[in-house]
């Protein structure tokens, strides 16, 4: 069943892709709606030669892929929004020690225990302070199911490569929904991985995975390495799907399950004559901000659309430098905005901003 | 159409899809149907959800009652033995695999008494990954059996790709299905084929099956 077409929900593609990846160590804790990745994994796991443990508790789950990713093995944890801010300090523990490993976030309404209905209230925490320090994580925002499996792939892939941790932030639509997915070879994961710790035998000095420096000057200097990677990273890695921009003079942009809804809205405005068109950033970090700058002489306006209070629209104002207006409309608290909604803002912004 | 219909199958097969549609095709042929939504592992897309289309054809719902609600709780505020006192036919929408089919342990016993009135159905979909053979198939239904301490009674056969299901699609299940029932001596009660404008034509006899679960893009 190599490259059959099978009906699978957004949680099981990623997680039988995260399998064919090369996934051999998964931890999880359970957590509505990415309970999925985890009940599928302790099915599959067992089968290929992985590992599938229940961990008492987030932290515990993202410790244990800090010490599985320290031996080179591709592991992986998941969760939803609250877990994930458990995990932040295991995250920012693997940053340091820049070792690759993913971590999976199908988001869900916040603050605090929020609610189970699906969010996009976790921008600024994947992208901006997925824990304490200066670091940042590799972030992709898959917007079907198709891309839920291919995007962990190429986050395992980039996580090897860049040496860093790799986050997929999505969300209970996408995590839920159920969509044809077809399953490209496995990609190659065996990457030399010389610094791993996995037994000197007397032949090799040893591999210290640690993130913890006597000196402030040795601090100083990792830090400064570590963000010369993260330019390679901003030059080598962003990633966006740009949809009848050309002619534009409304950009609606969002990630993710808004991207879906807000393409069906600039469809509807289209056939109403309003030239619209669509900025999806599919990484996160680093964000995508040549596809927004290209279209800054010939757009008028923009709009922001996500499942929040407003945080994607930073990056999107910097993106553009202010040189537009960018507007924003979003639901939040599992409210999930529809796209007659997104349409009737593309129509107010055609009459006030487009004279 | 049995007192009581219990509907199983593997995480995503299409359970709810079929019980909706059941409901709603028996109550306009004259059944006077309650479809009670049993799921206490997924609070995202049930049968309670589709409350106003159960009103809309005399269906009555019984759903736990944070159903639908932000409270995440397995809870069942209702017990089989009470609904089949209403004398209406009942339609139990379980959860999904193993772990969604457990609370059908606690009325097993009762269950096995009403045998002759009871049918114990298992969807499946070939299309799905962990059922994409019959030894997949077989495997899930083997793990839904122990859960819940009944045997299934009827396979139904619900393979489909979503919207782009085709007659290829809904052929290769209908073979699978059939393999499906010689191995393991349970019949069929039906194959569905979803109701879409490129499946109008496909030959034989199907359960149409409306899609009533949507996302708001569709």
């Amino acid at each position: 069943m190599a490259n059959e077409r099978m009906l699978m929900k957004g949680n099981e593609a990623l997680a039988e892709a995260a399998v064919r990846a090369g996934c051999k160590c998964y931890f999880g804790y359970p957590i509505t709606p990415q309970t999925e990745i985890a009940a599928y994994m302790s099915k599959r796991m067992p089968k290929c030669g992985g590992v599938f443990l229940q961990a008492e508790s987030e932290i515990a789950a993202i410790n244990m892929v800090y010490g599985a990713a320290a031996t080179g093995v591709r592991a992986m944890t998941s969760s939803s929004s609250p877990g994930v801010s458990l995990k932040s300090e295991g995250i920012s523990y693997a940053a340091g020690c820049d070792l690759p490993c993913v971590i999976v976030n199908v988001q869900r309404a916040g603050p605090g225990l929020g609610g189970i209905q699906p969010a996009q209230n976790d921008y600024y925490l994947a992208t901006r302070a997925a824990g304490h320090g200066d670091f940042f994580l590799i972030v992709y925002a898959p917007s079907s199911v198709q891309e839920m499996a291919d995007y962990v792939v190429k986050a395992f892939d980039m996580a090897d490569k860049y040496r860093m941790p790799a986050m997929i932030l999505t969300d209970g639509v996408l995590g839920q929904m159920m969509e044809p997915v077809v399953f490209s070879d496995p990609s190659d994961s065996t990457v030399n991985k010389d610094w791993a710790a996995t037994g000197h035998k007397n032949e090799r000095k040893h591999n210290i995975i640690n993130s913890l420096y006597l000196q402030p000057e040795e601090l100083e200097k990792s830090n400064i390495a570590r963000y010369k990677k993260y330019d390679i990273v901003k030059a080598e890695l962003p990633e966006a799907e740009s949809y009848l921009t050309e002619d534009a003079d409304i950009i609606v942009t969002g990630y993710g399950a808004s991207a879906r809804i807000v393409r069906s809205a600039v469809n509807a405005a289209r056939a109403e004559g309003i030239k619209a068109g669509m900025i999806r950033p599919i990484t996160l970090w680093p964000f995508p901000a040549e596809a927004y700058a290209k279209t800054v002489d010939t757009c008028k306006a923009y709009l922001c659309v996500e499942l929040s209070m407003g945080q994607m629209i930073d990056d999107v104002k910097l993106a553009t430098s202010c040189r537009r207006p960018v507007r924003f409309f979003g639901r939040t608290g599992g409210v999930i905005h529809t796209p007659a909604e997104i349409l009737e803002q593309i129509r107010t912004i055609a009459k006030e901003e487009l004279k | 159409m049995k007192k009581i219909t219990v509907v199983t199958g593997h995480y995503g097969s299409g359970k709810s899809t079929f019980a909706a549609n059941y409901a709603v095709r028996c109550s306009q042929q004259g059944e006077r149907v309650t479809v009670a939504d049993m799921d206490t592992v997924n609070p995202y897309y049930r049968t309670a959800d589709l409350k106003a289309l159960f009103d809309e054809n005399g269906v009555e719902l019984i759903a736990p009652r944070y159903a639908g609600s932000n409270l995440d709780m397995p809870i069942i505020d209702y017990d089989i033995p009470g609904l089949y006192e209403t004398g209406r036919n009942i339609i139990i929408d379980m959860g999904g695999d193993d772990a969604g089919a457990y609370p059908l342990g606690k009325f097993a016993a009762f269950l096995r008494e009403h045998k002759d009135e009871t049918e114990v159905l298992y969807v499946v979909n070939f299309c799905r990954c962990l059922t994409y053979d019959t030894d997949g198939a077989q495997e899930i239904l083997k793990e839904i059996e122990n859960a819940c301490g009944l045997k299934a009674t009827a396979v139904v056969n619900n393979s489909n790709l979503g919207f782009e299901t085709d007659e290829s699609i809904i052929n290769e299940g209908l073979k699978k299905a059939e393999k499906l029932s010689a191995e393991t001596g349970i019949p069929i009660f039906c194959s569905t084929v979803p109701v879409l404008e490129k499946c109008k034509d496909i030959k034989g006899e199907l359960f149409p099956v409306n899609i009533y679960i949507r996302n708001v893009w569709n």
